[in-house]
């Protein structure tokens, strides 16, 4: 990746490049970070082939009078907690209220109606950038990334209670966003850490 | 420090398995069947012992003759939640080869509905003794509740206790093996009703025309509620049907066969469609005339026995919905929807109470249509919204059926009622007759002279009042019907109007934040240019909308060919001529049409600039427009030799904004707009193979004509 923006994938059956949301998207993205699908699978494809970038999906609900939306969100969230979902809908009374529930217990960031100022949208999306980038799961996963497929695999850490876990395994848990596993102890224990330095030497912050 | 969590069940789950599951009593006697089913019993008696009031003597027995557990199987399958050894093994041994169709592991909390105290006694074919287990609920709750307080010595559901012995007893299993369950601090009395409704759904477990081998026979018995014992066989509604259709899905051609009502034929005829997502059903329905709803009503008075809807069965056992009957509407369950629409959309469908049908799915063919554990819906995935609305289809077809019985009948009373009245008047006029030949009859005839003519004045005013009454109907229908469809209509304009306003704003947007930036003046241009086409789009709305308004367009009588050309031949005749389009005209028969003639022009033109964007790049540009009577309608056929319609946009090119011109700077809406027309016209209009095939596009509008 030549930029450290993130992707920002835009499913929507509606959405062309030549709609004005677009170029406001050009103005503080690189085009090449910009992807439109119309059609919903060839999208949750390129998500799922893409996890190990940053990414913000802008996703359509309805397709077709079909709320393929939430499956594709379901789908997607299924296989990675870490994608960030900013909803875009024409109309949020035709979602139905399961829908809705969906989208609400799967964590979508943010709900927006189509018709609002881009600039609005723009700053949601602004928002969900710094969510990503400050979220120390999100940072770990960035982390493992780096290294090579052969270190990925190699046992990296062993608990107390002498489990063994490569970083591959790591990268898996934070995936699944499980709080009872490895990747979400080690995100806990970095911000712990974190916490008791500060705490330790007070003077040092912000240096 | 650290080490390993473990996870703890506090002493209360089991309410939530059971009482908080299990929505209903019927269901929760309905999941004990259910087990003896995956037992191997052939035989299940249910017994209910001095159930109408709550007293200690009150008893549910379920008994089978079924397997039977050993001691082990209890300790390693019946106290283990959520066990998982049905899911393994699919069926069940030979000669039974049952697909079991207990999964989840939690069907036995199902007591803890119906009562506080459970006894379980269960004989293998070869163990000398009965083994007996109790398990107290009750005591359960009592021990929770004590030590709640002391968060240390909080209770979890695996400490909780339960007693086992073995006893002689050789009465109890006739074949020397099975399960017999005793229900007792029953929470809730029974009433004859309830009892017979839960009859009635125990003989629905399995489809009403199903040959099991070996048999599953269910057995009923309530002396102090008057039922004796009796085996529970479904009473054979359906054949009080008026018609039974069915379709199934044929493997030899991997085709799913569908109800399919013949509009011209009148009748049902076989029809095949691709494999659906869902998988392979079949499907049986019976439809009930109001006739025959009588009858039923009739016959089964004071049972629990209703027509009411959809029963989806899974490899032979029912699945949803099923349990206690909800005598209110609005409470009901209506898992496929099929009642609401009724309210939504219009009088021509039919609701729950006028069919019955029996939907057929499998295991193994339709994996994707999972029951929700509570028992009364399906998980909500893709495949069962398209069954789902694949069922309704089917419906819909039932319902196409009921409107052309329904005008039969119309047509043959008011016959009656006019041939009756012909017959009063011949009787008056036969006596008027006597009368002039016999005068000395007069005064005996008088009398009934004077009855036959108040008799046919009678029938004469009822012909005329039915007339009327008929007349009013079809008015008020027509009323409601505009209503509900204005409604729908305003709000999709409404959502048309916002769709294309959002890009025009966010266009303006963009002008306003970053001009005069010269290095965006190509970005500028452009969306100065979109908010201008997006002005067009809504303007073309708005007059489409304002149309409606219009208090001059009155409906009047015009002719269609003279439509026809005036549109064709006058109006776009020099475009024509311009583009090089020769344009055909083929009228068979000039017919006078009452209605709004502006109307058919509006739709005429916007087909007309559909075939000019879509004859751009033709050499031979060719329109051809014919129109013929068909029956009661007149159709009109309109086709060019244009590119013809991408099967992408097909089935959704009458909607608003899926335009299939878009390089030719189609917004979407002529199609839409043609098709509004039609309706408001009472017609139709649809995409049809091209006059000129394999190129071209044909679209052929329908119109009713009035006899």
């Amino acid at each position: 990746m030549a930029n450290n923006k993130p992707l920002i994938v835009i499913i929507d059956d509606d959405f062309t490049k030549d709609q004005p949301l677009y170029g406001f998207l050009e103005t503080a993205y690189p085009t090449e970070n910009l992807h439109i699908f119309q059609n919903s699978a060839d999208g949750e494809k390129f998500v799922e082939q893409h996890l190990s970038q940053k990414t913000i999906v802008l996703l359509d609900i309805m397709f077709n009078g079909h709320e393929v939306g939430v499956d594709v969100f379901n789908e997607i969230s299924k296989k990675s907690a870490l994608v960030c979902f900013i909803v875009m809908t024409g109309n949020i009374e035709q979602v139905s209220r399961k829908g809705l529930e969906n989208l609400i217990n799967g964590h979508a960031w943010y709900i927006v109606q189509r018709d609002k100022p881009a600039k609005e949208i723009l700053g949601i999306i602004k928002d969900a950038e710094n969510h990503i980038d400050l979220r120390v799961d999100g940072a770990l996963e960035q982390w493992v990334l780096r290294h090579s497929e052969e270190e990925q695999k190699k046992p990296f850490i062993t608990t107390r209670s002498g489990n063994s876990y490569t970083l591959l395994d790591i990268l898996q848990s934070l995936r699944t966003g499980d709080n009872e596993e490895i990747g979400q102890e080690i995100a806990g224990d970095i911000l712990a850490l974190a916490v008791d330095l500060l705490m330790q030497d007070k003077t040092k912050i912000g240096e | 420090m650290g080490g390993k969590l473990k996870w703890k069940f506090d002493a209360s789950t089991f309410k939530l398995l059971g009482r908080g599951l299990i929505t209903d009593r019927i269901t929760a006697i309905y999941e004990l069947v259910k087990n003896c089913y995956d037992a191997n019993a052939t035989k299940v008696e249910v017994q209910f012992v001095d159930v109408e009031t709550i007293s200690l003597r009150s008893t549910i027995t379920i008994r089978d003759n079924g397997q039977g557990m050993a001691l082990k199987d209890i300790t390693n399958k019946w106290l283990v939640v959520g066990t998982s050894s049905k899911r393994d093994v699919t069926f069940s041994a030979e000669p039974f080869h049952r697909r079991y169709i207990g999964e989840k592991g939690v069907g036995r909390f199902a007591t803890d509905k119906l009562g506080g105290h459970l006894q379980i006694f269960t004989k293998k074919k070869d163990d000398p003794q009965v083994l007996k287990v109790t398990i107290d609920w009750a005591d359960y709750d009592r021990q929770a509740a004590q030590i709640q307080e002391d968060e240390e010595k909080k209770l979890l559901f695996t400490d909780l206790e339960n007693d086992y012995e073995y006893i002689d007893n050789d009465q109890l299993f006739e074949e020397g093996h099975g399960t017999q369950l005793v229900i007792t601090i029953l929470h809730e009395a029974w009433g004859r009703e309830m009892l017979l409704r839960l009859e009635n759904q125990l003989g629905r477990i399995l489809p009403p025309v199903f040959d099991l081998k070996p048999p599953f026979n269910i057995f009923l018995e309530a002396q102090s509620l008057d039922l004796p014992k009796r085996e529970v066989v479904p009473e054979p509604i359906e054949n009080l049907a008026t018609i039974h259709v069915s379709a199934s899905f044929d493997y030899d051609t991997k085709q799913q066969g569908v109800v399919h009502f013949d509009d011209e034929k009148q009748q049902f005829v076989p029809y095949y469609i691709d494999e659906q997502s869902f998988g392979p059903v079949s499907m049986d329905f019976y439809f009930f005339d109001p006739e025959a709803q009588k009858q039923f009503k009739a016959k089964y008075k004071n049972t629990a026995n209703y027509i009411e809807g959809v029963k989806i069965y899974r490899d032979g056992v029912i699945c949803t919905p099923f349990a206690e009957y909800e005598q209110v509407l609005d409470k009901r369950r209506d898992v496929l929807g099929i009642d609401k629409r009724r309210f939504t959309e219009a009088f021509d469908k039919l609701s729950t109470r006028e069919f019955i049908s029996i939907i057929h799915i499998t295991r193994d063919g339709n994996p994707a249509i999972l029951d929700a554990t509570n028992r009364q819906d399906f998980d909500d995935t893709l495949e069962y919204r398209k069954l789902k609305e694949f069922i309704i289809d089917q419906i819909d077809e039932l319902a196409k059926y009921r409107f052309v019985k329904r005008q039969e009948n119309r047509t043959r009373v008011q016959n009656n009622l006019r041939r009756a009245s012909a017959d009063v008047k011949d009787v008056s006029k036969s006596l008027n007759q006597l009368v002039r030949e016999r005068p000395e009859l007069k005064a005996v005839l008088a009398p009934v002279i004077a009855k036959a003519k108040d008799a046919s004045d009678y029938v004469t005013e009822g012909v005329k009042e039915s007339d009327t009454s008929e007349k009013e109907f079809l008015r008020k229908e027509e009323l409601y019907l505009s209503l509900m469809s204005l409604q729908d209509f305003a709000n999709e304009l409404a959502h048309g109007i916002r769709f294309a306003l959002a890009p025009a704003k966010q266009g303006a947007e963009y002008i306003v934040e970053f001009f005069p930036n010269t290095s965006l003046n190509d970005k500028f241009h452009e969306y100065a240019r979109l908010i201008y086409n997006q002005t067009e789009v809504i303007s073309t709305l708005v007059d489409f909308m304002l149309s409606y308004a219009q208090v001059d367009i009155e409906d009047s009588e015009f002719s269609v060919k003279d439509v026809i050309n005036g549109v064709l031949k006058g109006a776009h005749a020099i475009i024509f001529e311009k583009e090089g389009i020769s344009v055909n005209i083929d009228i068979k028969e000039n017919i006078q049409l009452t209605g709004k003639r502006k109307f058919l022009e509006d739709v005429l033109s916007n087909l007309i600039s559909n075939s000019r964007k879509a004859l751009a790049k033709e050499h031979e540009k060719q329109i051809l427009c014919e129109s013929y009577v068909d029956n009661d309608k007149l159709t009109i056929i309109f086709s060019d030799n244009g590119r013809g319609v991408d099967p992408l946009v097909r089935d959704k090119m009458f909607e608003m904004f899926k335009t299939t011109t878009a390089e030719e700077g189609g917004s979407g809406l002529g199609l839409f707009i043609a098709r509004s027309r039609m309706k408001a016209l009472n017609g139709t209009i649809e995409l049809v193979n091209s006059a000129f095939a394999p190129k071209g596009a044909s679209f052929k509008l329908t119109l009713p004509l009035k006899k």
